[in-house]
């Protein structure tokens, strides 16, 4: 009598062992759900100030368990309590701050058109051709200071939306 | 920081100015009161407001909370009436006392105060009063037009010094008609109860007219009521005729005083509508077949539940 | 005595009696000491000035110009350019921007620039069909005139001419009813230039092409009412509607729900359901334009300290104190607000010294103890729901007071925060004395903001990664381009191979010729050395 409880209990375990093997196979997911959800939470500005090329790797690093969530300086304190949030870590403070919502500019008349800090761009938001001076499409730009280091003449400021709007004018 | 916002002007209504309103709308109803139930009442009242009073003085030092704004607001006074006129006139210190120190505390500070309270904060005090000492509501004072009239000696010892209530004591018309099937041809202008909810009544048109509250709870409470009556009753026994249902208990203060407390009703007007035919459904409900000769005070926290509920469905 | 019991059961209450202002004839533009002219429109853009300090300029000279062809800055008066300073603007109080400051010369102060071209199309009582050539070329002319919104949201009104005409709008609206109670100064404009207002809309009826116009104006305004009327019968395809006096009514979307009994969404714009809105001022400004030539540079100001109100016509620029000063209302800036606009959704200024804006249509005077002051001391919403009553959107503002409060974003979009307006009549009837519309701004302020960076990450994300297609791509193509080479590298070789092989004998003759080389270089050395040998 027992043993044939025994064996049944071990049968059903068995059979729902099977099935959630099968399920997990059939609908497994191609991509990792978290990265793409890390990555949705990450500024995109692609500045690589957290040590990898991009958001996207970066978001791979922490779902990997390889990074800290405390990397991201465009993204700010906001980011950082979004992300202990999703991975139930606790916030961390900033490792670097910056200052967001800044646009890169281009003082056309010092421009040599040396095309690097086109190269720079992680968001092709840069346009100009050899010899040929450059500008920043304003709407395109992360502010993410790649482009700046990388000019040979300094000719590229970062600015704020006020400064900008009167540089616009 | 300076702090300028739009509007630059703003019309004189404050929570206190509504409050008086209510308050003078509960005139009618509290002169009546008096007269029916005389000095015991009279004891009944003060104790209410005073423990209300003190219990708001002293949970709003505790909680650190602006003292002055909000004892003057009046809503504490409101309360403290409220549950004065659901409890006997002749009940014990401590039962009036319990029952104000449960509204205060179980039903409107536990939640945050003033506007965040879920149930209604005089029918919590009076429910669970009404649960833990049932026998003291058997014991309802008769009033003067059963020719009783006591002084306030005599209603000082009952209330304060436990003496025996029972001679003064008639049972409710409510109460009675559980027991017994009464016929419909009663004198209504015999009953205590007939006179009450008149006053009440007139003190809701009133509160209506001056836009302290809107229609949509009152109708509503009166036709759930009416349409329970119909639905369930035959109308052969006193039990089951309208104008029972609408001139005894709670029927009147519920619909127009009890029901429409904003704070724990639902917030749209449809909402509202349906919160209070809920009300008068489940009072009918009650009265027929459940425990309580009155469930108003079950059918409001009932109802209190579901708002939630109906906000989420009905926005507007 | 159903509209009595419709009002009962649904109170729509008013928050206050619109108080017709005492109406004194309108007075003559106050000529001002000096003029402050931000370098800073009422859309918050940037203009450039086109002159310099100590310049002499004529009245209606452009003193300023911007990106968009129609923001310009006109002289109101002749007179010298003083400085250009930072100082605060009426778009901007709380920070100080650029400048210009003028003053009036003693001599003439009203001599002319030459004014704007006039054009006969626009200008009968009848309706004339314009080619779309004609057209362009009218829009272009009128740019210059630096007309905007007058009634408080300071659109250009040529832009919007432009968007009408595209979007072929059939019926202009022209918005008489007051934008707020203490305001008045539509309605003494309508009283003492009835035909010119007409005259004004049939011109923006034939620059938008429309078929016909509607006067929407409340019903206290009665003397307006009687004048207009009386010269409506020269102006067949205008009409008059007369509609109640609850504030908001003169706000644009009341007003579309006025005349087609639905309410427009947060994301309509009237001129989807082919209707167009302009100001009464704004179609006043344009008969000046159009008749007389002349540029936007003074309006009619209701002034007011709450008692006294008075409408008087002020230059563009002209400082608020010497307004107030002009009409013996004094400004105690401890005890008191000076509020731009109305008192329910005006602007609170903090300097006397700013020159009034196109836009700016009340100057109010009011007590501070009668705002609300702080986030702090209001009580507690108790959900009375008098809110609701008033609210003229259909909204819950005690539900979205709760969201707003508690940050819960997707809640309050829910319940249409969106379709608030920001009449401020929940905060004026709330008894808690709560600034309801203050946490409603912040709230759609975060919102806007938060949506905007969710945008800008998704653009950026996209950008970002076709870049990285796009240089996988190239590296791909270089990586093709080098295999190519070494292929065809190697297929040469192999054909060079293949010739060889094909020719042994060649091979063989070279070797040949290598040894026989080798040969006579070995036998010239050994002769060499003999030779050196033999010397020895």
């Amino acid at each position: 009598m027992n043993l044939t409880a025994i064996l049944i209990i071990i049968f059903i375990v068995l059979l729902f062992g099977i099935i959630i093997a099968w399920v997990s196979k059939k609908y497994r997911t191609n991509e990792d759900p978290v990265i793409a959800q890390i990555d949705q939470m990450l500024p995109q500005t692609q500045c690589a100030q957290c040590g990898y090329p991009g958001c996207r790797p970066y978001a791979e690093a922490i779902a990997k368990g390889e990074a800290n969530i405390n990397l991201c300086p465009p993204g700010g304190e906001e980011t950082v309590k979004n992300l202990a949030q999703l991975l139930h870590l606790e916030i961390k403070p900033l490792e670097k701050t910056q200052e967001s919502n800044l646009t890169a500019w281009i003082e056309e008349d010092k421009c040599i058109g040396c095309v690097l800090c086109i190269k720079a761009c992680p968001v092709d938001a840069i346009f100009g051709a050899v010899k040929q001076m450059h500008t920043v499409i304003n709407k395109e730009c992360t502010g993410c200071d790649l482009c700046a280091p990388v000019c040979p003449v300094d000719c590229i400021l970062m600015l704020d939306s006020e400064a900008l709007a009167k540089k616009t004018l | 920081m300076p702090f300028h916002s739009p509007p630059f002007i703003t019309n004189t209504n404050t929570i206190s100015v509504l409050m008086s309103k209510v308050l003078l709308a509960l005139i009618p109803a509290l002169l009546i009161w008096v007269y029916l139930y005389g000095a015991g009442s009279i004891i009944q009242f003060f104790l209410c407001v005073i423990t209300c009073y003190s219990i708001e003085l002293l949970i709003l030092k505790i909680r650190g909370k602006a003292i002055r704004l909000f004892l003057q607001d009046g809503t504490a006074m409101i309360t403290a009436l409220l549950l004065a006129f659901c409890l006997p006139p002749l009940a014990p210190w401590w039962l009036s006392v319990c029952a104000c120190i449960f509204a205060m505390l179980l039903g409107k500070h536990v939640y945050g105060g003033l506007g965040q309270n879920i149930f209604n904060p005089a029918m919590i005090g009076y429910a669970i009063v009404l649960i833990s000492f049932p026998a003291e509501f058997a014991v309802w004072q008769g009033s003067f037009l059963n020719d009783i009239n006591i002084d306030f000696k005599q209603a000082f010892g009952v209330v304060f010094l436990q003496q025996e209530a029972f001679s003064y004591s008639s049972a409710t018309l409510l109460s009675e008609s559980r027991g017994q099937a009464i016929p419909t041809n009663i004198n209504w202008l015999e009953q205590p109860s007939f006179y009450l909810s008149i006053s009440f009544l007139i003190g809701g048109l009133f509160m209506l007219l001056l836009r302290v509250i809107q229609w949509h709870i009152p109708v509503g409470v009166i036709i759930g009521l009416c349409l329970m009556v119909f639905l369930a009753h035959s109308n052969e026994t006193l039990l089951d005729s309208l104008s029972f249902h609408l001139f005894t208990g709670a029927t009147m203060i519920g619909a127009f005083f009890i029901a429409t407390d904003p704070v724990s009703a639902a917030t749209s007007n449809k909402g509202k509508f349906c919160y209070a035919l809920m009300i008068g459904v489940l009072v009918i409900i009650i009265r027929t077949w459940g425990n309580f000769p009155d469930g108003f005070a079950f059918a409001v926290l009932l109802a209190n539940l579901s708002v939630p509920i109906i906000d989420r469905y009905l926005k507007q | 005595m159903l509209t009595t019991l419709k009002r009962f059961f649904s109170p729509k209450t008013q928050p206050s009696d619109n108080k017709i202002a005492p109406l004194t004839p309108l007075l003559p533009p106050l000529l001002p000491s000096k003029l402050y002219l931000p370098l800073y429109n009422e859309r918050q853009l940037y203009l450039q000035a086109k002159v310099s300090i100590s310049q002499h300029i004529l009245k209606n000279q452009i003193i300023a110009e911007g990106i968009e062809p129609s923001a310009l800055l006109h002289s109101p008066v002749a007179g010298t350019v003083l400085d250009i300073i930072q100082h605060p603007s009426c778009s901007s109080p709380q920070k100080k921007v650029q400048t210009i400051v003028i003053q009036p010369s003693m001599e003439d102060p009203w001599k002319d620039e030459p004014t704007l071209p006039l054009n006969e199309e626009i200008i009968y009582s009848q309706l004339a069909l314009l080619s779309e050539k004609k057209l362009e070329i009218l829009h272009t002319q009128l740019e210059k005139s630096g007309i905007m919104g007058m009634g408080g949201a300071g659109f250009s009104t040529i832009e919007k001419i432009k968007i009408s005409h595209r979007k072929a709008v059939h019926t202009v609206l022209i918005n008489l009813c007051e934008c707020e109670p203490i305001i008045s100064c539509d309605q003494g404009l309508s009283e003492q230039q009835p035909e010119e207002i007409l005259m004004g809309t049939m011109s923006l009826l034939n620059c938008i092409q429309a078929k016909q116009a509607v006067i929407i104006i409340e019903d206290n305004k009665a003397i307006a009412i009687k004048k207009l009327q009386s010269y409506l019968q020269n102006y067949p395809h205008i009409t008059l509607k007369i509609v109640p006096n609850i504030y908001p009514s003169g706000h644009e979307k009341q007003l579309v729900s006025y005349i087609t009994n639905t309410t427009l969404t947060a994301e309509e714009k009237p001129y989807d359901l082919g209707y167009a809105v302009f100001n009464v001022a704004t179609c006043y400004a344009f008969y000046r334009a159009c008749h007389l030539g002349e540029p936007l540079t003074q309006r009619l100001i209701t002034i007011s300290n709450g008692e006294k109100n008075i409408n008087q016509w002020a230059l563009i620029g002209t400082p608020i104190i010497e307004l107030l000063d002009a009409q013996g209302i004094k400004y105690d800036s401890n005890n008191q607000n000076l509020i731009m606009g109305g008192p329910m959704n005006g602007l609170a200024l903090n300097n006397s010294h700013i020159g009034v804006a196109k836009n700016t249509n009340c100057l109010v005077v009011l007590p501070k103890n009668q705002t609300h002051t702080s986030l702090e001391k209001h009580s507690p919403c108790i959900r009375c729901g008098e809110c609701v009553a008033v609210c003229p959107s259909n909204l819950l503002p005690q539900q979205l007071f709760w969201y707003a409060q508690a940050q819960q974003n997707e809640k309050s979009e829910q319940y249409r925060l969106f379709d608030c307006i920001e009449c401020g009549n929940c905060a004026f009837v709330c008894p808690s004395k709560i600034p309801l519309v203050h946490y409603y701004r912040q709230q759609k302020k975060d919102i806007s903001e938060k949506k905007l960076e969710q945008y800008k990450i998704q653009i950026a994300k996209e950008r970002y990664e076709k870049r990285l297609i796009r240089l996988e791509e190239k590296r791909q193509k270089h990586q093709k381009m080098l295999e190519q080479k070494r292929l065809q590298a190697q297929q040469k070789l192999a054909q060079k191979n293949k010739q060889k092989a094909l020719q042994p004998t060649s091979e063989n003759s070279s070797q040949e010729a290598v040894s026989a080389a080798v040969a006579k270089a070995r036998a010239t050395a050994l002769s060499r050395k003999n030779k050196n040998q033999s010397k020895d």
